[in-house]
């Protein structure tokens, strides 16, 4: 299988006058086409700043990153918005939707943006919609549907332009269980029968245990790996939750 | 779908923003069309008696206008495209390059702006006709004006906000420009740090403010604009430091008193305040002495308007005035005024007067332009001023004997000590003593104003030497409106060759002076209000999108929608409650500089209180209103 990301050496410094603070220290990363990645770590790991390298919203102090295999490094300002719109979707915690488009509008903005017909642009969203078991609420503006519904409309966003990397941050952090759980299954679904490949940052273990592999980083530097092999996804959070109070910090806050 | 059409969905839904925008920007070209397109009105051109004056004036009210409307327009539009900032964000995530987004925005901004700029014109055509009523009412020339449109002011006011629109589209593409993408990921930074009181900083600010005050009541210098220089000084930088600490001291006072602290949820409203006024110092602080000006700007108007007919009878006391030339004209003229039914004469006096010159390098006052040994000096005698008092139905009688002089003051601001016990010589060897100083004019004001009175005896010995000349004085009923005689009175005049002034002249000349300047500096006024008034309510309007996840915590946590209500509307009136308290001590202190106390000083200081409260009242309650929309539904 071909490698959708793999980064090398890949440092981020941040200077204040007073200080030098290393957000990312050396992080040698490959994940592989269909992959669904976890990225778990304690508060001020560097989790969210890795993902922000590979959104392209931010860049590294040094090293290499390579997406679908494009030098990311290399672009320049409007390559890389053409990049991000091609090649990336992005999930976020506080979902990000646009109040004043309904759910529908809202999931086939990408589209609009690669200048699709309108016909095909009806059938993707139809597609993604059943695929995330929000038809029913197509014509519903943001402020009328709950957390997990919405979320469900970002990730149908993030999905429909049919992304090589989908990028998740802690999509799971402002959701109830049950509506984590949809949204989880979901993810999980599209990453097994359309090989979608997902990289989600969490510092929940529960969402954690439907990646396939998590890389646990500690102070910039990856600490260690979990893959879940022929484990049931049980057996997997055992194993994540395990690692936890070795990684320190306050990850387990939220159990 | 196209993303034009998802902009064009973006507008309609962010409508309640938009709006704000869009109406500020109505609301700024309606006020400027309609003071360009009054100079335009022939209605007024006709009726004024002096246009040319008000041309220029009001060309230069516009230059100030345009300056004010400029920055009004640029604050409402920074205002409102941050309030975009997440979606443009969205957009650069989603993969639209920054280009094209900054595109987007100044072509929004732009179609907005003309559009704006069209409806502006057109409900200034029609706001035009009114205010060119107001105008024509307060110079006391009622008429209905017909409904015209001005070329010349829509060319203005097309060239002066395409500039101002462009500008502001310009500014919109930057914003894209302006922040990382980064920052949409991090969270919005919650409210401000709450700033330190300090204690020196809160004395200082308690010393400039009152040493501004103390400035107008006991000057440091005789130089008015060093006074004036700093006052402003002290004023300014008084009041920001007023709201830096005084006003951040006070609040911590009250946080520590916590019987009154923890009640309801005074702790939140205080908090909130507390937070939000480093941010909000500079906008208060301009908005404090903006206040000042426009209290100031009504003030002066009005009591200029006040005062008109007090005036005009200080320059003229007569209705009509003239030098006699022969009996045939006198004749004349004696029975124009009488043939006037409408205004009957009340009294007639001829008043002979001797000019001769004078050596006045006795007296610390030397008319401008004239030099001290060779002064026109004009001299009535006590008689024929006790006969004019009479006339006039003004109190008390002059005894003059000997070198015995009065004299009329030149200068309202002269006092008895400059002219009682000094002395002048006229026809070389006459030597005069002041006994008395006199307030009110008995003669129309003209150059150099010299009035003395002697004796009945010294003015006959005088008039043998040199023969008086003969004022002939009327007055009659309703003086103000005696506009046809007054002209006739005029016109003969003119062809005679004689000196001649009416009451009406000067008391209309007076009254458009006045008329105007209280339009345009209440016109000014009103604007400054109203801006100050959008100013507070943009950003009342954004905290409360910033805050509208803290209320709903704070609800959830049991606070009634109820208690809710009462802090916003407790917050909301300490912000505009605050400037509007400065505003107006501030302005009064001032005031107080330009004119000394006295009756107008109390009735105009409350008119003007008064307007400005009601509309400040008025954005108060739409304040309250739709942040309690916002955070509180």
């Amino acid at each position: 299988m071909r490698t959708i990301l793999q980064t090398k050496n890949l440092k981020k410094v941040y200077r204040t006058k007073e200080s030098i603070f290393q957000a990312l220290d050396n992080i040698e990363l490959t994940v592989r086409e269909g992959e669904f990645v976890g990225i778990m770590g304690p508060s001020g790991s560097g989790k969210t700043t890795l993902l922000h390298l590979f959104a392209t919203i931010d860049e590294p102090t040094s090293g290499e990153i390579e997406i679908a295999g494009t030098d990311i490094m290399q672009l320049n300002e409007d390559q890389r918005s053409s990049f991000r719109r091609k090649q990336l979707g992005f999930i976020f915690q506080d979902y990000n939707l646009l109040d004043t488009l309904t759910v529908k509008e809202n999931i086939l903005l990408p589209l609009v943006l690669e200048k699709m017909k309108v016909a095909e642009m009806e059938q993707s969203v139809n597609e993604i919609a059943s695929r995330f078991g929000i038809q029913s609420i197509l014509d519903k503006y943001p402020y009328q549907i709950s957390g997990g519904q919405k979320q469900r409309t970002a990730a149908s966003r993030a999905m429909i332009a049919r992304p090589s990397l989908l990028l998740a941050d802690e999509p799971t952090g402002a959701l109830d269980s049950k509506s984590a759980t949809d949204l989880l299954e979901s993810l999980k679904n599209v990453n097994e029968t359309d090989k979608v490949t997902i990289l989600m940052v969490t510092h929940d273990a529960f969402a954690a245990s439907y990646c396939k592999r998590v890389i646990f980083i500690k102070d910039g530097k990856t600490f260690t790996e979990l893959v879940r092999g022929n484990h049931s996804r049980k057996d997997f959070f055992q194993k994540v939750i395990n690692v936890l109070p070795v990684l320190g910090g306050n990850i387990d806050d939220t159990l | 779908m196209t993303l034009f059409d998802i902009v064009k969905k973006n507008m309609k839904g962010n409508i309640q923003n938009y709006l704000l925008y869009f109406l500020s920007l109505i609301i700024s070209v309606v006020i400027f069309y309609t003071f360009v397109s009054l100079q335009d009105t022939t209605e007024i051109q006709e009726r004024a008696e002096s246009f040319e004056i008000i041309h220029s004036i009001i060309i230069q009210a516009s230059i100030i206008l345009v300056l004010f409307v400029g920055i009004f327009i640029w604050y409402s539009n920074s205002f409102f495209t941050k309030r975009r900032k997440k979606e443009v964000g969205l957009y650069a995530l989603l993969g639209i390059r920054k280009k094209t987004i900054g595109r987007m925005l100044f072509y929004e901004n732009l179609i907005l702006g003309f559009i704006a700029l069209l409806i502006g014109i057109l409900l200034g055509a029609l706001f035009s006709r009114l205010f060119a009523m107001i105008l024509l009412k307060l110079l006391d020339s009622p008429m209905d004006v017909g409904f015209h449109i001005s070329v010349d002011a829509i060319v203005y006011t097309s060239i002066v906000f395409a500039l101002i629109i462009i500008l502001t589209s310009i500014q919109a593409y930057r914003l894209i420009y302006q922040f990382k993408l980064i920052t949409l990921f991090q969270a919005e930074k919650q409210g401000e740090q709450v700033p330190k009181p300090s204690l020196p900083l809160a004395i200082l600010s308690i010393i400039m403010l009152l040493g501004s005050a103390w400035i107008v009541y006991e000057p440091l210098t005789d130089e008015a604009m060093a006074n004036l220089g700093l006052f402003s000084l002290f004023t300014i930088n008084g009041t920001y430091l007023l709201f830096r600490s005084v006003i951040v001291y006070l609040l911590k006072i009250i946080q520590n008193k916590k019987t009154y602290y923890y009640k309801g949820i005074n702790l939140i409203g205080t908090a909130q305040i507390l937070h939000r006024i480093k941010g909000n110092t500079l906008t208060l602080t301009i908005i404090s002495l903006l206040s000042a000006a426009a209290l100031t700007a009504f003030y002066m108007g009005y009591s200029e308007y006040y005062n008109i007919k007090k005036n005009a009878m200080n320059h003229s006391p007569f209705s009509y005035l003239h030098i006699s030339k022969n009996k045939a004209s006198d004749q004349q003229i004696k029975q124009m005024i009488q043939q006037d039914r409408q205004h009957p004469t009340l009294s007639q006096v001829d008043i002979p007067v001797i000019q001769v010159n004078g050596n006045i390098s006795g007296l610390g006052y030397i008319p401008y332009g004239y030099s001290a040994n060779k002064t026109p000096v004009r001299i009535l005698s006590s008689h024929t001023y006790n006969q004019i008092t009479k006339a006039l139905n003004r109190k008390g009688t002059l005894h003059l004997a000997g070198n015995q002089a009065a004299m009329i003051r030149p200068n309202s601001d002269q006092t008895d000590s400059e002219y009682v016990g000094h002395k002048i010589t006229v026809q070389g060897d006459q030597t005069l003593t002041f006994v008395r100083l006199f307030e009110d004019r008995v003669i129309n004001w003209s150059d150099p104003d010299f009035y003395i009175m002697v004796s009945e005896e010294r003015f006959k010995e005088l008039a043998k030497l040199t023969k008086p000349f003969l004022y002939k004085a009327y007055r009659v009923t309703n003086q103000e409106n005696a506009k046809v005689t007054s002209n006739q009175l005029l016109q003969l005049a003119a062809k005679q060759n004689i000196t001649m002034s009416t009451f009406y002249l000067d008391y209309r000349k007076n009254l458009e002076a006045a008329g105007l300047d209280l339009f345009l500096l209440g016109f000014l006024g009103i604007i400054f209000v109203v801006a100050t008034g959008s100013i507070i309510y943009f950003k009342q309007l954004m905290e409360a999108h910033l805050d509208q996840e803290r209320y709903r915590m704070i609800r959830k946590i049991g606070a009634s929608k109820k208690e809710i209500t009462t802090t916003i509307a407790k917050q909301t009136l300490f912000v505009y409650l605050l400037p509007l308290v400065i505003g107006i001590l501030h302005s009064t202190l001032i005031f107080t500089i330009i004119y000394p106390m006295g009756e107008v000083f109390t009735v105009t200081i409350l008119v003007s209180i008064l307007v400005y409260g009601v509309i400040y009242f008025l954005y108060y309650l739409l304040s309250v209103y739709s942040y309690n929309k916002i955070v509180n539904t």
